[in-house]
């Protein structure tokens, strides 16, 4: 019998004292086969690839790729062994061609480092036309939607014949079509002999699309099983140790007066004629397709990009040319949908974060920052969305996992008393358990009064938490349903019924 | 210890390996340095390190954003010899002298203002609008005094530079009041705060509130502030105005605040770093002169040692980014 494509056995890996990974035992079976690897944020999945790829060291324990001892001390050895990574946040240069990146190193026809493009256009052109991408291979990278990106990461995996590739959340920013063309070509691979293991959130992705999975909680394996032997509610509650009720609570709540209203809003080739409402006590999503202008919509609003047309009223007054720090004082919050560009200082600590929001108000004499506030109002935080961190005045926003970054974030604007939210992709890229917290926290918020809009692309949270939702499409707004009328057909058709 | 080794490390934010360096050399100095612990040499070597270390705080405050500012040594010159002129003007000496400091502080903000204002409204990089200021003031200082220098300035200005209070050299007690604004500025108040959000990320600045543009022109006041009042002291020490004063020193204060552990990229850096930076460099200078030490080998060593510090940077970055 032939070996193991990859075997982990009894691998242990600490930081400052702290394990975070136990005697973890996994193997990658036959040839082809796909291993769902799936956890709680800070489970310690991403530990377990850093030491595949060669980024950190296990402290003990073996690791064998088809029977031979592999010890990576770099992301290249990782890649002479044949294993390749296709990342979460990708790891391309927009800068330059597609052909350029599928050979940042080691171009095919290159002599004494200097390159033949005609050899590498040629041989781009082949993998490029295996992952489905029709485009010259000189095409610049940054012209690429996010979808084709990936395709292009994949084919530059390819193109170093990778025989395991590992996915890290490789759906978050994907379309339906673009998600179809993905496991398309993931199973076609597996069928041309390349081990996969995939890392995901979404669970209905991996019944669907791999062979096994294995669990990890707390940096111990909870089991690997075959996918037929166990459904969503049996790996939902092996990751977090405890049975859910429901993946999404909803609470019913009494709307009041109406606190944000826009009307005819519009920006040029972005979105136009938008209207709607925004009642204390209410959570309105807001769903579309990827491009449909919804992040946009926000951010035109709180006054980070221009608004063309139209006008934004606060509890029926007109607002004259907003700006962040004027939404702040009025009580409006915008939590950005990429927390780490956007929402958080990622090499600041978790105090400061959580506090940057709210300096303005803790002036003391000469201008120096009410350090006694400083400490009470993040420690309350803290506690309140149970953040975990082991210090918040020396854990960076870098180190923690991403539905804490998350519930800092929430917790900077919390902090600063909004009554209005505009809240974007709030659970991307988050754990099942730390989803369930944050629609607590959202419900809570609305029953005591705040409005919320609620920015997603994932339709089952929408209908599991919103009190409305709109569709934008294409730069407008489509349609709205209410509560009791949602219905996932027909919310994708008003998506993309302005498309074409 | 690990508690110990952090609390250490956030006072000095990257500067500990400079100090462990600091400390060696001097004892080193002192041991085997002829001359090095007179007391007249020691004495020097302060009243030498004021002007350094008040240069170097203001510098420290654009690095904070990534930035820097070529233009201190026009206002060190620019500033020196229209205050001297200032001066010149009859009437009572005390009165005078107060007027010539004001305008050379004035003077100095002004051109920080035009510099944040290019690199705010037009958004220029920091590098190309400096430079730019740098040599239209410090060519008009020339323009202005063919190259020559104005004396006569009057009795109480020269105190500021040459007087003592409680024994102590006044540059020295100007010195330490800066570094100790400066640091209550920059760790204490809440434009410090804005200081390091905005050098870490302008989008989570912006969004979260923060009034970006107006933090980073204020940088530059700092800058362009501190360096008028170095102007005033080295003005006043010499007892002249000179169009070329301190021409030598940018390298120094550029170099300083890199050694002091404060990131070119922005975002981290302390004062007290950049003050142990300074003196260092000082300390360097002096003692190889002593040991008569070629001025380019002192220039290499300098350099030399820029690379360390800045090498222990990137490999402490490296390591916090695990």
């Amino acid at each position: 019998m032939d070996n193991p494509v990859l075997r982990l056995s009894r691998v242990n890996k600490s930081f400052a004292g702290v394990k975070v990974l136990r005697d973890i035992s996994l193997t990658l079976g036959k040839k082809g086969s796909i291993l769902g690897l799936v956890g709680e944020n800070g489970a310690g999945k991403s530990t377990m690839m850093n030491i595949l790829g060669g980024v950190l060291q296990r402290d003990s324990g073996e690791i064998l790729v088809e029977g031979a001892p592999y010890n990576p001390r770099s992301a290249m050895d990782a890649d002479t062994r044949g294993i390749a990574f296709i990342h979460q946040e990708l790891n391309l240069f927009p800068n330059l061609t597609i052909a350029e990146n599928l050979y940042l190193n080691g171009a095919p026809g290159s002599m004494a480092g200097i390159l033949s493009y005609k050899a590498m256009n040629s041989a781009a052109s082949q993998v490029m036309k295996y992952v489905g991408i029709e485009l010259s291979p000189s095409t610049t990278v940054d012209t690429l939607p996010i979808g084709m990106r990936q395709m292009v990461e994949i084919a530059k995996a390819l193109s170093k014949k990778a025989r395991i590739i590992v996915f890290d959340e490789p759906t978050t920013s994907l379309c339906t079509e673009e998600k179809r063309q993905l496991f398309a070509i993931i199973r076609d691979m597996s069928s041309k002999g390349i081990s996969m293991i995939y890392i995901s959130h979404t669970l209905e992705d991996v019944l669907a699309l791999c062979d096994e999975v294995a669990v990890l909680r707390d940096g111990g394996l909870v089991g690997q099983l075959p996918i037929g032997e166990c459904n969503k509610a049996d790996i939902i509650s092996m990751m977090v140790g405890r049975k859910l009720d429901q993946l999404f609570p909803y609470v019913e709540k009494s709307p009041g007066e109406v606190l944000l209203r826009v009307e005819g809003l519009g920006r040029r080739k972005v979105f136009s004629d938008i209207s709607f409402s925004l009642r204390s006590g209410e959570i309105v999503g807001l769903f579309g397709l990827m491009g449909a202008g919804r992040s946009e919509l926000a951010s035109a609003i709180y006054g980070v990009d221009p608004i063309e047309a139209g006008g934004i009223f606060l509890s029926g007054e007109p607002v004259r040319s907003p700006t962040p720090e004027w939404w702040i004082r009025n009580g409006l919050a915008y939590i950005t949908e990429n927390r780490r560009e956007e929402g958080l200082l990622m090499p600041k600590t978790v105090r400061e974060n959580l506090v940057l929001a709210n300096l303005r108000t803790m002036r003391k004499g000469l201008g120096a920052v009410d350090r006694q506030r400083e400490e009470a109002d993040s420690a309350s935080m803290i506690e309140r969305l149970s953040i975990k961190t082991y210090d918040k005045a020396r854990q960076s926003a870098l180190a923690l996992s991403g539905g804490n970054q998350q519930k800092v974030v929430i917790g900077k604007w919390l902090l600063t008393n909004p009554r209005i939210f505009l809240v974007d992709e709030p659970t991307r890229g988050i754990d099942v358990g730390a989803k369930f917290e944050i629609y607590n926290h959202l419900n809570a918020l609305a029953r005591d009064g705040s409005a919320i809009l609620f920015i997603s692309s994932e339709m089952e949270e929408l209908i599991g938490v919103c009190d409305r939702i709109l569709v934008m499409s294409n730069g407008s707004l489509a349609g709205e349903l209410e509560r009791g009328k949602f219905d996932q057909e027909e919310l994708l058709n008003l998506a993309i019924s302005r498309c074409n | 210890m690990v508690a110990k080794k952090l609390s250490w490390s956030r006072l000095f934010s990257g500067a500990g390996m400079s100090l462990v360096f600091f400390v060696v050399y001097c004892l080193f100095s002192l041991l085997f340095v002829d001359k090095f612990a007179n007391p007249v040499n020691l004495r020097n070597i302060l009243i030498q390190s004021a002007d350094l270390i008040i240069l170097s705080c203001g510098m420290t405050f654009v690095f904070m954003n990534g930035g820097i500012d070529f233009s201190v040594t026009a206002i060190l010159g620019l500033g020196s010899v229209l205050g001297a002129q200032v001066m010149k003007i009859p009437g009572d000496p005390l009165l005078m002298s107060v007027v010539g400091v004001a305008f050379m502080l004035l003077l100095g903000l002004a051109i920080g203002c035009i510099n944040g204002l290019t690199v705010t409204l037009l958004k220029m990089p920091s590098f190309i609008a400096t430079m730019a200021t740098q040599l239209i003031f410090s060519g008009l200082a020339l323009w202005y005094t063919h190259s020559a220098t104005i004396g006569g300035v009057p009795k109480p200005f020269s105190l500021i530079g040459r007087g003592k209070l409680f024994g102590v050299a006044m540059p020295i007690i100007i010195m330490i009041a800066v570094v100790l604004a400066c640091a209550f500025v920059l760790h204490r108040t809440v434009l410090g705060r804005y200081i390091y959000s905005v050098g870490t990320n302008h989008r989570t600045s912006r969004i979260s509130g923060i009034p970006v543009k107006r933090t980073i022109f204020k940088l530059f006041l700092f800058s362009s502030g501190l360096a008028a009042l170095s102007g005033v002291i080295m003005t006043s020490r010499s007892g002249a105005g000179m169009p070329g004063l301190g021409k030598s020193l940018l390298m120094d204060v550029v170099g300083a605040v890199v050694i002091g552990g404060t990131s070119v990229t922005g975002g981290s850096g302390s004062i007290f770093g950049t003050a142990i930076g300074a003196m260092l460099i000082i300390i360097l200078n002096n003692s190889l002169n002593l040991l008569q030490v070629e001025w380019y080998v002192i220039n290499a060593l300098k350099g030399a040692m820029i690379v360390l510090v800045a090498l222990l940077g990137v490999m402490r970055d490296a390591r916090n980014r695990q």
